[in-house]
């Protein structure tokens, strides 16, 4: 099923048309090896066992040896036979896969056990590794883009919002998905809300869902807009299994480019104002920066010793603030990854971070209930809310209480709106006072971000409900 | 704006339709022992302190709370997800349908996954009111007895819950068997035999453990009870058992085996040439019982006796006057134990005085149970009561200081409410600069619980309801510690004292009581205790028991079929000497005058303990002989401080070793070549000191030989002396 899964995301990519999964391919679920496939260690007994009689160094049939590494990758008189990540038009399976028992090899046998069809789609689909040591042969992006003149800027004329959309087709689920990223574009009355593998578009203005756009690598865990609101960045994946940055054309919602071939879900990330850079991280403790005219890892902020959970360019586009599950929190250049600061403060997860527009301030969440307003010149506390977001405490119980401040974010106007675990929304002056505050009857809000009128909150929470809140 | 057509379809396979009937799951009772059941909350695993591969649960569940919260919430969408359940990271993980450290839990058809999926489709609901909770757990069957090897026979686990409901968890327990050798068992409980023996199957479940026992016994086999004596209730309990397992006891002991061993075991030293000769030459039918009288009443027995207390409770003497184990201190509670020990102090009530005990450290002997168990300028609580619970109970509750006990019964309440009984044990400055004043400061707070932070006032192990208010919570301690109802109590002291004989305990560690690690002949330690407690906690009358029984006096030549015994008492077992014994062994054998660092000459090693101008604290020994033989460190109170393993070191040292040695030239072997007539007396005799028997007449023969014409010289009996010391015989008592 992971197989299928990645496959058939793969013929999505590649703009072919979608193919459901056989219902019982689920079987296989599980009985698949977890390590790496190799030619090596692992296709070569087996083209040994049924091909090398009629393909190998001996006998070429249609000019096809399979004995050999290199002359594999080459092909036969037709051609390649493989085709790195795209088993299901790899020739090769399409001959040990074939229905008509005339076309299938090997010839006159029995179809391959299945579980041989697996490991060797298995070896294409990861990348035609030669041995455990070999890199896969898959590009690292699939797509890259160059950014606009006006990255950082509000852009002439009329902001971007989405027009035409492409149709697609978006999965149904027993449960609506809890709102894990939201954004609001900095320029247009439009939202974005992550659902399950989509994304979910809203007029702030009318507090309408217009449209829903594709995140096929699964779940989309963290959700921005660039400066100038004309793309959107939508980060994610599948836990414990595979995780990327997918970019958008607000307008169009054309996927403009995609990074990173994480081994587990992608949870934040984010771009650099001048759309050059894009900076994600999660369980692999490594906050990895890749450019996105190359669409290579240009460096990666591996001084985490806990779960990256968020990350943030700075306005100006000189720093990137990264904070960990642990609490860490650190400023390093936006050039290279050295580290500037060392925030020490918070106690648990660094949930959420925001950058004044100024770049001096940069504003932080965390598990620990606190909500922090660092200088981002010296590192030191400016300002801070030890109890922003404390638990409350049920009647009789006396133990340890779970809190959390969950989400941070600048206003234009320099005050933050932030959301937490005690089912509240607030927002503060620039001063830190709270001036407001909103208490959800049930669900925890996630997310909690103002739209481009500086006015309106939008909110979303565990229960996958978006919430609009005009504070006074 | 052209709005996006959007159509909505059904990709995946999603079951949204539950069997109507489908009962609301519950997270502690369907959900949590799913966790218990495939392991992942094993300290290995997520149940580790800092959990694994970032997720983290509560060891063996006992944080329900915790673990919910870190389920869904702590990282929303990833571990559960609410919209796709079947991708909830939990359930890819634990099918290994992704990578995943701890593997494929169970699979994806399993009970397990329906539960957790279920669970997660009804909306990974937490209980909302308080949830029935397990109360008690049974296997059946109780007993399972095997003939032949090979054979299969399944149980069954049932929990009772508090709300009276019953049901069957054998899908959902731990299974484990103490032997595996013996029997083993499946993770669905069915029980196998492999070879003649006895062990205990367990089965776990939420927080209990139970145990089945199991014989197994070979298929056929030719076995018949030899028959042997019996003198009193232990005799009679030990032969029941060996009947049972069809194993017959070896030959009564000879004399010389006999006066050897009660020597030792009474006194800390083999008998003198004058003590054998009288008792060998005896020809009375009960001069066992006589001599076992006379050694319970001899001042050596007081001395070994207030030895082997002064050693549990860690008793040695300082110069470092802020942690309050002076000298002084340490000698007016030794005097005090020894006063006790001589008087036959029942031991309820020689307990009662130290726990309740207040004063001076210097002149109030019994209030340095306090200062001994903690050797720290500032008294911890759990410390107390980790050892008063393992010291007085065999108990280890410290397991349960950051979870449930994974072994036994009791809980991290048990261990809170026990703590709260030392949190007002002070000490205040005295008089002068080692003198301080121990005390129970009335009122002190309780601890709180680790998990919810809840006071926890001072409750007895097990106990339901804390102790009434007011009352001093010491004395309160006491008289349940004391009690006659606290058979925790009777039987962990019935227990030592039956190690101290047999060189293994019923259960074994002796401070290692519990649920599954349970007695070898559990209808003996039942007896042993009971009829303690009936005696008026007469020590001198349990050990009167102990050693006249056959049981005892059984020789440790094995016979056929009992070779492999080694828990029974189907024979008596050999044991290397207490490091203290060997070493006043070698000096009562060898009349050397040895001294022992800053004490008065003539002191015997069994009387000795550390003394040191500095700190207390920390292992000590003070003396090399006694070190290298395994003696306490006194750094625990933890029985396993006493070593017995031989190592290469202490053979070298007993063959070219200084102690030997000066032990061998102590001036003995002069005086027997003065005073004795042959050399075959003088040999005669160096058996007796030594191995309390006469030489054969092939060990005299080659003696001779060695010893040659000129047997005036000193040196042939100094290397005879020299080789009986080294020899298994001397080492062991058997």
């Amino acid at each position: 099923m992971l197989r299928m899964m990645k496959f058939r995301y793969l013929l999505i990519a590649f703009g072919l048309a979608v193919v459901s999964a056989p219902a019982d391919i689920g079987k296989c679920l599980g009985s698949e090896k977890d390590e790496v496939v190799t030619f090596a260690d692992d296709i070569k007994p087996i083209l040994q066992k049924y091909c090398l009689k009629c393909h190998g160094n001996d006998e070429q049939n249609a000019d096809l040896n399979l004995q050999n590494y290199a002359t594999l990758i080459q092909g036969g008189s037709a051609g390649a036979v493989v085709k790195a990540g795209q088993s299901g038009v790899s020739v090769l399976m399409q001959a040990i896969t074939s229905e008509d028992d005339a076309a299938r090899m090997p010839p006159e046998s029995p179809p391959l056990p299945e579980e041989i069809i697996n490991l060797i789609a298995k070896w294409i689909d990861t990348g035609l590794r030669e041995t455990s040591s070999s890199k896969a042969m898959l590009a690292k992006s699939t797509l890259t883009f160059t950014p606009g003149a006006s990255a950082s800027v509000k852009p002439e004329g009329p902001p971007a919002m989405p027009v035409d959309l492409p149709e697609v087709e978006v999965a149904s689920t027993s449960r609506n998905m809890a709102i894990l990223g939201l954004a609001t574009s900095p320029w247009a009355p439009l939202a974005a809300a992550s659902g399950y593998k989509q994304i979910r578009l809203f007029n702030t203005d009318t507090e309408e869902e217009i449209g829903h756009l594709l995140f096929d690598p699964g779940v989309p865990h963290v959700l921005k807009f660039s400066l100038n609101g004309e793309i959107l960045m939508s980060a994610g994946g599948q836990p414990g299994h595979s995780g990327s940055v997918v970019l958008y054309d607000v307008k169009t919602g054309e996927v403009v480019g995609r990074f990173g071939d994480e081994l587990d879900t992608v949870l934040t990330a984010d771009m650099s104002p001048d759309q050059k850079l894009v900076a994600f991280g999660g369980p692999g403790r490594i906050a990895k920066v890749y450019s996105t005219e190359s669409g290579e890892e240009v460096y990666r902020i591996d001084r985490h010793t806990d779960w990256v959970t968020s990350v943030a360019f700075s306005p100006d586009g000189t720093q990137i603030a990264t904070g960990d599950r642990a609490g860490n929190l650190y400023l390093s250049s936006a050039d290279n990854g050295g580290i500037l600061l060392s925030l020490e403060s918070h106690k648990g997860s660094v949930r959420g971070l925001s950058w004044r527009s100024d770049s001096k301030l940069v504003a932080s969440a965390g598990d620990d209930g606190r909500l922090i307003w660092w200088n981002a010149e010296t590192g030191f506390v400016a300002m801070q809310s030890t109890n922003a977001h404390a638990p409350t405490r049920p009647e009789g119980y006396s133990g340890k209480l779970q809190g959390g401040a969950l989400s941070v974010q600048f206003r234009k106007d320099g005050g933050v709106v932030s959301s937490g675990r005690d089912n509240r929304v607030k927002v503060w002056r620039a001063s830190n006072n709270q001036t407001g505050s909103l208490v959800l009857d049930k669900g925890i809000p996630i997310q909690a971000a103002v739209d481009y009128s500086d006015k309106k909150v939008v909110i979303g929470d565990t229960l996958g409900i978006i919430r609009f809140w005009q504070p006074k | 704006m052209n709005r996006s057509k959007l159509c909505f379809l059904l990709l995946l396979m999603i079951s949204t339709d539950l069997p109507a009937q489908q009962k609301q799951l519950s997270f502690a009772n369907d959900v949590m022992p799913v966790f218990f059941r495939a392991g992942c909350n094993q300290g290995t695993c997520h149940g580790s302190s800092r959990g694994k591969d970032g997720f983290v649960l509560s060891l063996f569940g006992f944080d329900k709370q915790g673990d919910y919260f870190r389920l869904t919430e702590e990282i929303v969408g990833r571990r559960i997800n609410m919209a796709v359940p079947e991708e909830s990271l939990l359930l890819l993980k634990a099918t290994g349908a992704v990578a995943h450290t701890g593997g494929q839990r169970f699979k994806k058809d399993s009970s397990y996954y329906q539960t957790l999926l279920t669970w997660i489709e009804q909306g990974a609901k937490n209980d909302r009111e308080q949830v029935a909770v397990p109360v008690d757990i049974t296997i059946d069957p109780p007993q399972l007895q095997f003939d032949g090897i090979e054979k299969n026979t399944p149980t069954k686990v049932t929990a009772r819950y508090s709300d009276g409901s019953i049901r069957d968890v054998t899908n959902l327990a731990l299974f484990f068997s103490n032997n595996n050798n013996t029997a083993s068992i499946s993770n669905d409980g069915v029980v196998s035999s492999h070879a003649k023996g006895d062990t205990y199957v367990f089965a776990r479940f939420d927080r209990f453990t139970v145990g089945s026992e199991v014989i197994v016994l070979p298929q056929d086999a030719e076995y018949k009870w030899s028959g042997m004596d019996l003198v009193n209730y232990i005799d009679e309990l030990v032969f029941d058992r060996l009947e049972q397992l069809q194993l017959n006891p070896s030959q009564l002991s000879n004399d010389s085996e006999f006066i050897r061993r009660i020597y030792l075991d009474l006194t800390g030293a083999p008998p003198s040439v004058e003590q054998y000769r009288q008792f060998v030459e005896n020809d009375s039918p009960n001069k066992r019982a006589v001599l076992i009288d006379e050694l319970l009443a001899s001042e050596d027995f007081t001395d070994l006796w207030t030895g082997l207390w002064a050693e549990s409770v860690r008793l040695m003497g300082g110069g470092y006057t802020p942690v309050a184990t002076d000298l002084k201190a340490a000698e007016s509670y030794y005097q005090w134990i020894h006063d006790q020990i001589e008087a036959n102090r029942p031991v309820n009530e020689f307990v009662y005085e130290q726990v309740t005990a207040s004063g001076s450290n210097l002149t109030d002997g019994p209030t340095n149970l306090y200062t001994m168990l903690v050797h720290n300028v500032r008294f911890e609580p759990k410390n107390f009561a980790a050892d008063f619970s393992q010291l007085f109970l065999g108990v280890q509750i410290q397991c349960a200081e950051c979870h449930n006990h994974p072994f036994d019964r009791w809980t991290m309440d048990d261990y809170y409410g026990f703590v709260s009984f030392f949190t007002g044990i002070t000490r205040k400055a005295g008089a002068e600069p080692r003198e301080f004043y121990i005390y129970n400061k009335r009122n002190a707070p309780p601890v709180r619980h680790l998990v919810d932070g809840r006071e926890m006032p001072a409750t007895v192990i097990g106990g339901e309801a804390p102790i009434k208010e007011g009352l001093d919570s010491r004395i309160a301690l006491a008289e349940w510690l004391t009690g006659r109802d606290n058979t925790l109590f009777s039987r962990n002291y019935t227990n030592r004292v039956w190690a101290h004989f047999f060189h293994r305990g019923l259960v074994e560690p002796v401070d290692d009581m519990r649920v599954s690690n349970p007695p070898t002949n559990g209808p003996l330690l039942d007896a042993l205790s009971g009829n303690f407690v009936k005696s008026g906690y007469d020590l001198r009358a349990l050990i009167r028991d102990i050693c006249n029984s056959r049981t005892y006096q059984l020789s440790a030549t094995p016979n056929a079929g009992n070779e492999a015994d080694d828990r029974q008492f189907s024979r008596s077992r050999l044991r290397r000497l207490r490091s203290d014994v060997l070493l006043d062994s070698i000096i009562k054998a060898t009349e050397w005058d040895r001294n022992f660092r800053d004490f008065p000459k003539g002191t015997k090693a069994i009387e000795f303990y550390p003394r040191t101008p500095g700190d207390t604290a920390g292992p000590l020994w003070r003396d090399d002989f006694l070190k290298l033989f395994g003696r306490s460190s006194r750094n625990t109170i933890c029985a396993c401080e006493t070593k017995s393993e031989a190592t290469l070191s202490q053979t070298l040292h007993m063959a070219v070793g200084n102690n030997v040695q000066q032990a061998v030239l102590s001036g003995l072997i002069p005086r027997l070549i003065e005073e004795k007539d042959s050399p075959e007396e003088i040999v005669e005799e160096l058996f007796i000191r030594c191995l309390s028997r006469t030489p054969t007449a092939n060990e005299m023969a080659s003696m001779k030989g060695l010893i040659g014409e000129d047997h005036d010289q000193r040196e042939p009996y100094e290397d005879i002396l020299w080789a009986l010391i080294n020899s298994t015989e001397f080492m062991t008592n058997h």
